[in-house]
Order: structure tokens, then C-alpha cells, then sequence
């Protein structure tokens, strides 16, 4: 069984391809979502999900978040007495979503689709496919968010013949994705992207406005403070989806802040990152070769495109009301379950095939001679132009500047610019040239772009057929063999907390971050609750826990209501 | 007649349209596992794409109407945008509220750059396209390409600043540009590879050129004795970066200048050509063949052994060594 995976910034979700259908796969606590968050519990054992993000706001040093941000980058993250290293930490949330469908499915689950966005770098997918490996997952396909967002539309609008844009915000990322629908071929005809623009920014944004109404710079180097001004304002943010305005209060020390705010500010606070929406849409429609008023549909997919804001841009934009329907939470998710039932040919999709493409131009650096005879270096050599269709193969020669050279160095890139010092470094690899005939026909160099999204460059010097292979590494963030089978090891003596606690977990931990945000005798109140319910948990006396859990998850509600903290995420 | 390959690889016949390219690759494409069979999938797309645009070619639609605006530069004083915005607008815009949002946007903003001087063409632009994304993103397209076309037919003033605008605003500076738009795309790589150029050009002759370009701009016609002696000098540079070098001349200043050259006695203007071919002039060839063969690996020690003999010869001649 293959399991389709949205592995998300903020949340992350699992599907599975059940009876020619896609469902969504619960965890442990009955959400098809699960927060992208990984704590260390103080006994050393893993939380992740509901329990980890409540954690959050009382043990910051020892949890950790939006790690997909640093997917790609060698940079870790301290939980406890240990480093963490990206992939690692969404290995942990892969390893959760996993246990999630094993249980619904009653098999063990080995093989999974996981979706990055579309403008993800070699780099990250790579970082990506190393995280399903370190989770114990082989990674059968990695596919573009937009497109399996596509993907989960275009089932309801089999046979039809359209062209449709899917515009796709998620918490940390932006992708925009064009795509045509006909005789059941679903064709991606150009993707962009921005990939550090998502929710949440917006909520940072929201958070920021703290400081500017009473709190203190200094209060940004409290991690407690700054996981509890988030969480307000992300409630804030929610608050704002369906009500007019919102109000939030946070208090630093002897400094509090009131924050007001309603839909107008929000979006006027947030003009510089709605302007950043624009380039990436320019650019794909561009590269498609359409008009924005020649779609039939604009599909949105990510939690961040539930902003009203967002809402009325796209519908501004493209001067039409996007599709609705599918709940872009999820859409990313059962798209996936979709390429699932593709990938293991399912019947029911018998009709259905779908191609996707390169987002980035690759290439290589020449030297140039300009006009006046003069040569300069720097140029940037397309090889696979971005927007291509993939599988694709693509060969170029390339000839030595002088008869007296010995070697050509190929420097491979990704990006648009012009000269290769402001595009994306992927690596390099030098050929030896030998004298003589045939010198001068130089190097074929070959990019072979799969449909996974990764690189491989093959320089084969013509007079001789020797043949150099580069193996794009990503740079700094590479693990090798040896280093992926160390953590994998070290992983698995990492104690898991068993699933079927966690949702008494998770509602302690909640209990816990009230606790710390409260004052007087409601703290007072809660910190006997508490106690009794650690007792009871104590007892072990399942029908007793079940029905303690029940009226603290009630009591845990009332105070929240009360207080208008962050409410439940759950509800 | 044969059957184009990619037909054949389509099994389709000469009379096939788009929807039985569409359908027959389908078939086809369901078929194979591009996963597995990437060099099937590969020859397949080709065909796919070769027959698209070949069925395209036959019934040209909206597709080949894209790739076909080539503007025709129309001279302008350069100092009113008086070309009407619908002038400029590309052939292919239809009427819709987008192209007239457009065109409506790009009157006010070419206006401006003609009038507010105190801004900078950058903000102008930005302020202007950041206003249009507001309310139609297909707006925005077609302003870029209409500003593209004023800038190339001379309709708007400070055109190097609002070249250098828009390839910060539009990215016109990426690779793929020439894909997307072909005719805008291909003016625009031909005025960034000038630029690059004109950039290693030795600068005393960049600064003569442009500083006698803005006086004459400046001085709307009138030219002086020496604007007019500069000509050859100018009209060299024209004629290898003359996309570039239209950002800074107008085409009505160059006839004029140019007349005013032609209307100079022979005997001077004899000299002058004289005089501007030494300054452009490139090392002549046998002196750059001496030089090089001179300063090569064996033309030092060749060097060094003359030294060495003349001065063992000096030595000789006053009896200081025998």
C-alpha cells in the first residue's frame, strides 16, 4: 500500500487511495490534521502533532517547528540534549502519519508519495526524500503540491476539456501552477513559485504589531514570550476569516499590549507580502502562453488561501470567484492518495494520466566573445528550459575557448538570471581535454531531469567519450549514505510516546500552556485539575481515564472560552 | 507528399486538427510509464509538440497571435509621450476591460514620466504596475509589453531609465523572455547584449559618444559647430549598438544630425573621418602579430638573448671585455 502524504510547514495530513477514492487518514487524537511540530518531553520520550504544538508556548527549547523552512540547509535545531537536523524532525512527523495509517489500515505501510512545493530546489527535494527514508518510508514519488492539488480537482472533472490555474499558499509557501485537462491527460504547463511566503508570515506580521503597542523590543529575545504572541496572534488571524475584527492581548513582564485589528488593517499591514503574490502568477501565466481571462477555474489550495483577503485578491486578479468545494486544507493531501492510486494502477484511474515540469531553468556558465573581440565570462547557458515537460533529457555542446586548454570546467546552475552570479549554484565538474584532433569539438554536456524533480549531469568529452558524471549534492546540506544510515540508527532509540496516550498527552499539555497564561484563582482551579487528572492517568484504569479526559477537555474549553485564548485547534 | 514524422508518430494524417493531435497523444501517452520509459515518453512529447505547433501553424490562433506584433519605429521629439497609448498597445490586444485598463494605465503612466521629474522612472513604474496588479493581472501583462513598445518606438522620454525600470520590474533581464514574447523578447535581448558590450568598450570613447548624444538631445536640434564634427564618432557606435544607443538618441535627432553633417564641405568632412577612424581604429594587424609574438614564451628569451648581445656588444666596442 502506498500512502500519499502532504508533509506541510504548519500542518501536515495523510491519504490513502481506498476503494477507487482518496480518505484522509485520522492520527491518534481523531484530526486529519497534524501539526508539523516535534517536542521532547521532559521524560526524554518524542511528541509530535497537537501535543508538541501546545509545548510550544511552555518549553520552546525543547520543540520545534516550521522546519520545512530549513528543508535543504545543514542548520539544526537543539531539543534537549540533542541536535536536530530538518529532515530528522520531519522524519518524526512522517514516522507519526505512518503509525496514523497503519492503524487505519490494519498493514504495515513501507512505501509513500510525498508532496513539496513546486519551486522547491534540488536541494530540498532531495533533503525531502532523505526525510521518508530516515522515517522508514520509501519514497515512491515526490510531486509538486499544485499539481497534486490538481490532481484531486481534475478527479471531480473527469473527461472535461480545461484549462484551469491552482493558486496555492500554504504556511510557509507560495506555488502557482497552470495546468489543461484533455482526454484525461492533466497537463502542467507552468509552475513559479516563492518558496519563503506563506501564512505564516502573515501571522508574524500580526505579531509584530505588539511592539508597537506597548511591548518592549527586548521581549524578542524571550522564546516563551514570542511562542505565546504567535499562537495569539495566528488566533487572530483565524478570528479574522470570519469576524470583522479581532482582538488579541499579550503581556511581557510589567508591559501588556492590546492589539486590535480588522480585516482592512490587516490587509494594508500586509501589502508588502500580497505584492510578492504577484510575480510567480506573472510569470506562469507568461510561460503558458495564456491569458488569465482564457482560464476556466482558479482552484486554491493551502490554509492561507482561507484569508478573505487572499479570497478577494483572487477573485480581483483573475476576475472571477475561485472554485469552492474542496477544502484547500486537504486538497494537497488527496492529490497525493490520487498519485498513489496512479502509481499502483489502480482501475478506477485506468483513464487518467498526468505530466508535470521543470519550475527552474538549468544551466551551465560560458565565457563569451562580444562583438569587439573581446570575451567575457559569466554567461549563463540554458540547458533545460524551466516549464519543460518531464522525464527530460537534453544535451549540449560546448567547445574550449583557446586550443591550448587543458581542461573545461562545467559549473551547473538553476535560475533565470542572465549571468550565473545571481542564479543557484548546484555544482561543478571538470573534464581533462587532451591536444590534438578533435580538441576543439569539445563536451556534450547532458542534464537528465526526472520526473521526481532531480538532477543528473553527464559531461562526455566528444574526441575520446570519456564520460564524467556529477552527482548534485546540495551543497553544504548533503548527508552521505554513511551519515543518513548514522541518524537513521540513532533514531530508532528514540523512545516514540505510544500512540494510544497521546491524546491524554496532548490535553495535559494544553492544560500545561493554560496553566502558564493564566493568573489568580482560575490558575489555581486548573492547577488542581491537573493534579487529579495525573493522577487518574496514574491508575490506569482505562473507563476512569476516559471519563476524567472528557469532563478536563470540557473544563480545558470553558476556561478558554473565558479568556479568549488561542482556542481549540482542534475544534 | 510525405507525412511529416511527427504525424506519423502520431499515426495521424495530413488532415489532422488540434483535437486529434490532443487525442491521439493521449491514447499514446496512457500507453507508456514515462517513469520507466523516459526515451519513448521523450520522443513522444516531441512529436506531440512538433505537431501542436505545426497544426497551430495552419490555423493560427491565439497562440500565434502572440508571436506576431513587430512594432515599426515611429520617430517622436522624445520630449512629449504625444503617441497615444492605443498606439503603442501591441496588435494582438483585443478590446476588453483588461487591454483598455491597460492601455488607460499606460497613457497616465507615460504622462508622467514626461512630467514629474522630480521621481524617479523606477517608483513611476513601480507605482503604476503595483496599482494595475490591483485590478487585473492580464492588465499588467499587456502594460509590460506596451511599455516595451513605447520605449522601443521612441514615444516616451528617459528611456534608458525606464529600460532599466522595467527589466527590474518586468525581469526582462531572465532567461526564457524571448520564449514567452518573441518580437518584445528579441528587442530586448539585442538592448541588454549591446549594453553588456558597449560596457567593455574603452571608457573614453563610451563618454565621448553619449556626452555629445545628451548635448545634442539637450540642445532639441540646434546643433552646435562641434556637436556636428562629432558625427562620424557617433555613427560608428550606432552601427554596432544601435538598439542600445536608441534609448539615448531619437531617431528625428539622428536624421538631423546627420543632414547637418552631410551639408559640411567635403574637404572637412574628409578630415574628420580621418580623425574619428584613428581614435576607433584597432591595432593594425602585423603590429598586434609582433606584440604577441614578442611577449610569447620564446619571444622573452628571444628578447633576452638581443639584450644580452648588445650589451656584451657595447662592452666589446670599449675594450672592457674581449
Amino acid at each position: 500500500m502506498i500512502i500519499g502524504i502532504d508533509l506541510g510547514t504548519t500542518n501536515s495530513l495523510a491519504a490513502a487511495w481506498i476503494d477507487g477514492t482518496p480518505r484522509l487518514i485520522p492520527n491518534a487524537l481523531g484530526n486529519v490534521l497534524t501539526p508539523s511540530c516535534v517536542g521532547v518531553d521532559t521524560d526524554g520520550s518524542v511528541l509530535v502533532g497537537e501535543a508538541a504544538r501546545e509545548r510550544l508556548q511552555t518549553h520552546p527549547d525543547r520543540t520545534a517547528s516550521l522546519f520545512k523552512r530549513y528543508m535543504g540547509s545543514a542548520r539544526t535545531v537543539r531539543l534537549g540534549d540533542r541536535e536536530y537536523r530538518a529532515e530528522e524532525l520531519s522524519a518524526l512527523v512522517l514516522r507519526s502519519l505512518k503509525a496514523d495509517a497503519e492503524a487505519m489500515l490494519g498493514e504495515a505501510v513501507s512505501e509513500a508519495i510525498i508532496t513539496v512545493p513546486a519551486y522547491f530546489s534540488d536541494a530540498q527535494r532531495k533533503a525531502t526524500r532523505v526525510a521518508g527514508e530516515l522515517a522508514g518510508l520509501r519514497v515512491e514519488r515526490l510531486l509538486n503540491e499544485p499539481t497534486a492539488a490538481a490532481l484531486a480537482y481534475g478527479l471531480h472533472e473527469a473527461g472535461a476539456e480545461t484549462q484551469f490555474l491552482v493558486f496555492d499558499l500554504g504556511g510557509g509557501t507560495f506555488d502557482v501552477s497552470i495546468l489543461e485537462m484533455f482526454e484525461g491527460v492533466m497537463e502542467v504547463r507552468a509552475s513559479a513559485g516563492d518558496n519563503m511566503l506563506g501564512g505564516e508570515d502573515f501571522a508574524t506580521l500580526i505579531g509584530d504589531l505588539a511592539f508597537a503597542h506597548g511591548i518592549p523590543e527586548s521581549a524578542r529575545a524571550d522564546a516563551v514570550f514570542m511562542q505565546r504572541l504567535l499562537a495569539r496572534a495566528e488566533w487572530a488571524k483565524r478570528e479574522l476569516t470570519t469576524r470583522s475584527s479581532a482582538t488579541f492581548e499579550v503581556t511581557h513582564g510589567a508591559h501588556t499590549a492590546s492589539v486590535t485589528l480588522d480585516g482592512d488593517t490587516l490587509e494594508k499591514l500586509s501589502q508588502p507580502l500580497l505584492n510578492r503574490l504577484w510575480r510567480p502568477i506573472e510569470r506562469a501565466l507568461r510561460d503558458a502562453r495564456i491569458r488569465a481571462a482564457d482560464l476556466d477555474n482558479v482552484v486554491l489550495a493551502g490554509g492561507a488561501t482561507r484569508m478573505p483577503m487572499i479570497r478577494q485578491l483572487a477573485t480581483r486578479m483573475f476576475g472571477r470567484f475561485p472554485a469552492v468545494g474542496i477544502n484547500p486544507d486537504e486538497v494537497v493531501a488527496m492529490g497525493a492518495a490520487v498519485q498513489a492510486g496512479l502509481k499502483m494502477k489502480d482501475k478506477a484511474l485506468d483513464e487518467m494520466v498526468m505530466t508535470d515540469v521543470c519550475p527552474y531553468t538549468l544551466g551551465t556558465e560560458v565565457a563569451r566573445r562580444l562583438d569587439n573581440g573581446a570575451q567575457a565570462d559569466g554567461f549563463y547557458a540554458p540547458i533545460i528550459q524551466r516549464n519543460t515537460v518531464v522525464p527530460v533529457s537534453r544535451v549540449e555542446r560546448f567547445s574550449p575557448l583557446s586550443p591550448q586548454q587543458k581542461q573545461i570546467l562545467i559549473n551547473v546552475f538553476q535560475g533565470e538570471s542572465r549571468m550565473v552570479r545571481d542564479n543557484v549554484a548546484l555544482g561543478a565538474v571538470t573534464v581533462p581535454l587532451a591536444p590534438g584532433p578533435g580538441h576543439g569539438d569539445g563536451v556534450d554536456v547532458r542534464f537528465t531531469y526526472d520526473v521526481n524533480g532531480l538532477l543528473e549531469v553527464e559531461v562526455t568529452v566528444v574526441a575520446t567519450g570519456e564520460t564524467r558524471r556529477l552527482v548534485i549534492e546540495g551543497g553544504e546540506a548533503h548527508m552521505p549514505a554513511e551519515e543518513i544510515a548514522r541518524r537513521l540508527a540513532a533514531l530508532a532509540t528514540l523512545k516514540i510516546h505510544p500512540r494510544d496516550t497521546l491524546e491524554n498527552r496532548t490535553l495535559l499539555a494544553r492544560a500545561e500552556r493554560l496553566y502558564e497564561q493564566l493568573l489568580g484563582d482560575t490558575r489555581d482551579q486548573l492547577g488542581q485539575f491537573i493534579l487529579r487528572f495525573e493522577q487518574v492517568l496514574a491508575t490506569q484504569e482505562t473507563r476512569d481515564i476516559a471519563r476524567d479526559a472528557a469532563a478536563f477537555r470540557e473544563a480545558l474549553h470553558a476556561i478558554e472560552r473565558d479568556y479568549r485564548f488561542a482556542p481549540d485547534p482542534a475544534g | 507528399m510525405a507525412i511529416p514524422w511527427f504525424l506519423d508518430a502520431l499515426g495521424l494524417t495530413p488532415d489532422a486538427d488540434a483535437r486529434s493531435v490532443r487525442r491521439s497523444y493521449a491514447a499514446r501517452l496512457k500507453a507508456i510509464d514515462p517513469e520507466t520509459h523516459p526515451g519513448d515518453f521523450a520522443r513522444l512529447r516531441e512529436a506531440f509538440e512538433a505537431a501542436k505547433s505545426w497544426v497551430e501553424g495552419r490555423h493560427p490562433g491565439r497562440g500565434a497571435a502572440l508571436a506576431s506584433d513587430d512594432a515599426t519605429p515611429r520617430p517622436s521629439d522624445g520630449r512629449r509621450s504625444d503617441l497615444p497609448a492605443a498606439q503603442v498597445m501591441p496588435d494582438h490586444v483585443t478590446p476588453g476591460s483588461a487591454a483598455d485598463i491597460a492601455r488607460d494605465a499606460l497613457q497616465a503612466f507615460l504622462d508622467d514620466v514626461v512630467a514629474d521629474r522630480q521621481t524617479t522612472v523606477r517608483v513611476l513604474l513601480h507605482r503604476a504596475a503595483g496599482a494595475l496588479r490591483q485590478r487585473h493581472v492580464d492588465a499588467t501583462a499587456f502594460f509590460g509589453e506596451g511599455v516595451a513598445l513605447a520605449v522601443r518606438q521612441q514615444a516616451v522620454p528617459r528611456r534608458v531609465e525606464l529600460f532599466a525600470a522595467a527589466v527590474a520590474e518586468f525581469h526582462w533581464d531572465h532567461v526564457g523572455h524571448l520564449d514567452a514574447s518573441p518580437a518584445t523578447g528579441a528587442w530586448i535581448e539585442r538592448v541588454l547584449s549591446q549594453e553588456a558590450a558597449w560596457a567593455l568598450l574603452p571608457e573614453h570613447r563610451r563618454v565621448r559618444v553619449t556626452t555629445f548624444i545628451t548635448d545634442v538631445e539637450k540642445t532639441e536640434g540646434s546643433l552646435r559647430a562641434d556637436d556636428v564634427d562629432a558625427w562620424p564618432d557617433v555613427r560608428e557606435a550606432l552601427a554596432a549598438f544601435d538598439d542600445y544607443l536608441r534609448l539615448r538618441l531619437s531617431d528625428r535627432t539622428r536624421e538631423a544630425w546627420a543632414s547637418r553633417y552631410d551639408a559640411l564641405p567635403a574637404r572637412r568632412k574628409e578630415k574628420l573621418e580621418r580623425a574619428a577612424a584613428r581614435r576607433v581604429a584597432p591595432t593594425p594587424r602585423w603590429r598586434r602579430k609582433v606584440t604577441e609574438v614578442l611577449t610569447g614564451g620564446y619571444g622573452r628569451f628571444f628578447l633576452l638573448f638581443l639584450g644580452i648581445r648588445v650589451v656584451l656588444a657595447i662592452l666589446k666596442q670599449f675594450g672592457i671585455v674581449r
